[in-house]
């Protein structure tokens, strides 16, 4: 979601603590953020869960210092990095393949990540390395720019294109044998 | 390439437990700070009364603020008022109310009901219950919402309960979702949904049990309770128990006279052995953690 | 003789161990306290899968099935893990106040699979009108249960 849609008048009356605010702030932004934890944390529905609470409960919690030097999307999205690279270091690391939430009773998601493709996907992004896998996530949810990304992850614009790079080279390889 | 894969990640929605959760983990929103134009207001003014005017501003701030009231008498509504630390809250006998506990919840008092405002602050939201009946339903962390009687004071796990006292502090508590911990002078019994706890002024919180026990049970459990602990109560107790009922008697496991705890723990394994790090003896003299690794597993039976 | 009874014993043992081991994973059904977190306080009522070997292989799956006027209804449900206990899952309020509900839950583990049906209140859920499965509840297991538990949702006073 692009800072022009997240109007000032929420992001101030978020700072003076208007608790609708905050929920129509966690609305614009909780199934994105929830997704990209959800794929970095190898589909771990729990894990994922966890995470997103604590970037929203951060979220809140720093709202009144935010002035907006960066763009609102770039900062959520660096507590996002933060908290998930946290996380991943706290947790013993292991490779999860994502278990779908549902079993005999589909949900639309089900539909979605049991087809093969996708499935294919989630775990080729589930493969990648955590300095690849973060930004290709962000960059597919969040939508950045290479500038918002050198942001978002506080390293320099070229790291951040070398990364990408390597990461969607990995991702065909893992995906279809061929390099990019 | 990359992004056509990409493509094919759906964006999940978010489980709607973690909003439940987050609300249940904010404490108070962010407090409100002193921007610069607002300081130079007051700079003519003496540093003592901008002083004063500080410490007024931090009471009636974030560490002291006033509750919404609305009132309701008979089929008209809706009275507005705020209520602030200190100050009383009654109803008659035509009239209710309802009060918004800061952020975190609400309590709907009936008619003929009288509460004061004890604190209402980020860490202390506390009102004394004198007389009547109130409803809560709070969604806050643990231990930031307490409701006093002369006999006990509820403390909120986070939770829907009712209360209902008389005059001398004599009452009952029910809840119905979450569960709250009744308290008086080191005596603490644990309220899950379902389950209802009576107090008595003198004597405290009684020992909690389940809305649909037998009759025949909860009283002779307000006879042990509330008129001197007899043994013949306590064998009523056991005989009227029902499976669920171990939350009762994991209560009175602690209650009983040592020489009775035998009784008590025996009834408790008929329906179901103990688990895994739960032994007689232990159990028996009471160690906490063995209580409390019993409590865990037997509160999937309440 | 002997060796006929041994012989019968034997093929009776060797059944008995994978049947034993089909049947094990099971349901149980509890009180939100049973959570022990505050992350479940607002919760309807939580579930936990036992006899499963591996919790990393467990699949649930749950939807609230109810009858609001006339109509039949079903919701998909996301049973909420417990970080803090392998195995344990909430079910928080999806369905509303109005009409009858109950939740029918399915779990998987290593080929063996257990269900329950769980009738609902107002705020919890009522234990003596839960059933249990050793299969996936069936649309008539739901549909008798719904029939058997209509009456109307109250909030107790």
């Amino acid at each position: 979601m692009a800072d022009s849609e997240i109007a000032a008048s929420i992001l101030e009356a978020c700072r003076n603590g208007d608790r609708d605010a905050f929920r129509a702030l966690y609305e614009a932004y909780k199934d994105k953020v929830y997704s990209i934890c959800l794929y970095f944390f190898h589909g771990d529905t729990a894990e994922a869960s966890d995470v997103t609470q604590e970037v929203f409960l951060k979220l809140f919690a720093g709202i009144a210092s935010f002035h907006g030097e960066a763009g609102f999307s770039t900062w959520l999205y660096r507590l996002v990095k933060n908290a998930c690279l946290d996380a991943s270091r706290r947790r013993v690391a292991r490779a999860r393949i994502a278990d779908s939430p549902g079993m005999a009773l589909p949900s639309p998601e089900d539909d979605l990540l049991n087809s093969q493709a996708a499935k294919a996907v989630q775990q080729a992004v589930s493969a990648l390395p955590a300095k690849f896998r973060l930004p290709i996530l962000l960059r597919y949810f969040s939508d950045f720019s290479y500038e918002e990304m050198s942001t978002t992850l506080n390293c320099s614009m070229g790291t951040v294109a070398s990364r990408l790079n390597r990461g969607h080279k990995m991702l065909a390889k893992l995906l279809g044998g061929r390099d990019v | 390439m990359s992004d056509q894969h990409l493509s094919r990640l759906p964006v999940v929605k978010a489980p709607d437990e973690i909003w439940n959760s987050i609300e249940a983990s904010l404490h108070t929103p962010p407090p409100e700070r002193l921007r610069p134009w607002q300081w130079s207001r007051w700079a003519w003014l003496p540093a003592t009364v901008v002083l004063l005017a500080v410490a007024l501003w931090w009471f009636n701030g974030p560490h002291g603020t006033r509750w919404e009231v609305v009132r309701t008498t008979g089929s008209q509504s809706a009275r507005t008022e705020t209520v602030g630390p200190g100050e009383l809250l009654q109803t008659d006998t035509h009239s209710s109310a309802e009060m918004q506990v800061g952020a975190i919840g609400k309590v709907e008092i009936e008619p003929g009901t009288r509460l004061r405002i004890i604190a209402t602050k980020q860490n202390n939201n506390r009102l004394s219950l004198e007389h009547g009946e109130i409803a809560a339903a709070i969604s806050a962390p643990p231990r930031l919402f307490f409701v006093e009687t002369k006999s006990a004071t509820a403390v909120d796990l986070g939770c829907e309960y009712r209360m209902k006292v008389d005059d001398a502090g004599n009452g009952l508590l029910r809840v119905t979702r979450g569960w709250v911990s009744f308290e008086s002078q080191g005596r603490e019994s644990l309220v899950p949904a379902g389950a209802n706890c009576r107090t008595r002024a003198g004597a405290g919180p009684g020992t909690p049990f389940f809305e649909d026990a037998p009759s025949v049970l909860t009283t002779a459990l307000d006879e042990f309770d509330f008129s001197g602990g007899s043994e013949t109560a306590l064998r009523t107790i056991l005989t009227q128990a029902r499976p669920r009922d171990t939350l009762t008697l994991w209560h009175l496991l602690a209650r009983v006279p040592a020489p009775l705890r035998p009784m008590v723990y025996d009834r408790m394994i008929s329906f179901a052995p103990p688990p895994a790090g739960v032994t007689r003896e232990n159990a028996l003299s009471l160690d906490p953690l063995t209580l409390k690794v019993w409590k865990d597993e037997l509160a999937w039976t309440w | 003789m002997d060796m006929v009874i041994r012989s019968l014993a034997t093929t009776l043992l060797a059944l008995a161990i994978p049947l034993a081991s089909a049947q094990s994973l099971s349901l149980t059904i509890g009180n939100t306290v049973a959570g022990q977190t505050p992350m479940v306080k607002m919760a309807q009522f939580i579930f936990r899968v036992n006899g499963c070997a591996d919790l990393s292989k467990a699949k649930v799956a749950a939807t609230a099935e109810g009858i609001v006027g006339n109509a039949r209804r079903t919701i998909a449900l996301d049973p909420l893990k417990l970080q803090q206990q392998p195995g344990v899952y909430a079910i928080s309020d999806r369905w509303g106040t109005d009409g009858t509900w109950v939740v029918a839950i399915t779990a998987g583990c290593l080929g063996a699979t257990a269900g329950a049906i769980v009738q609902i209140n107002a705020r919890t859920f009522v234990r003596d009108g839960t059933q249990f499965f050793s299969r996936a509840p069936s649309p008539a297991d739901i549909e008798t249960a719904l029939k058997a538990y209509a009456s109307p949702v109250s909030v107790p006073r």
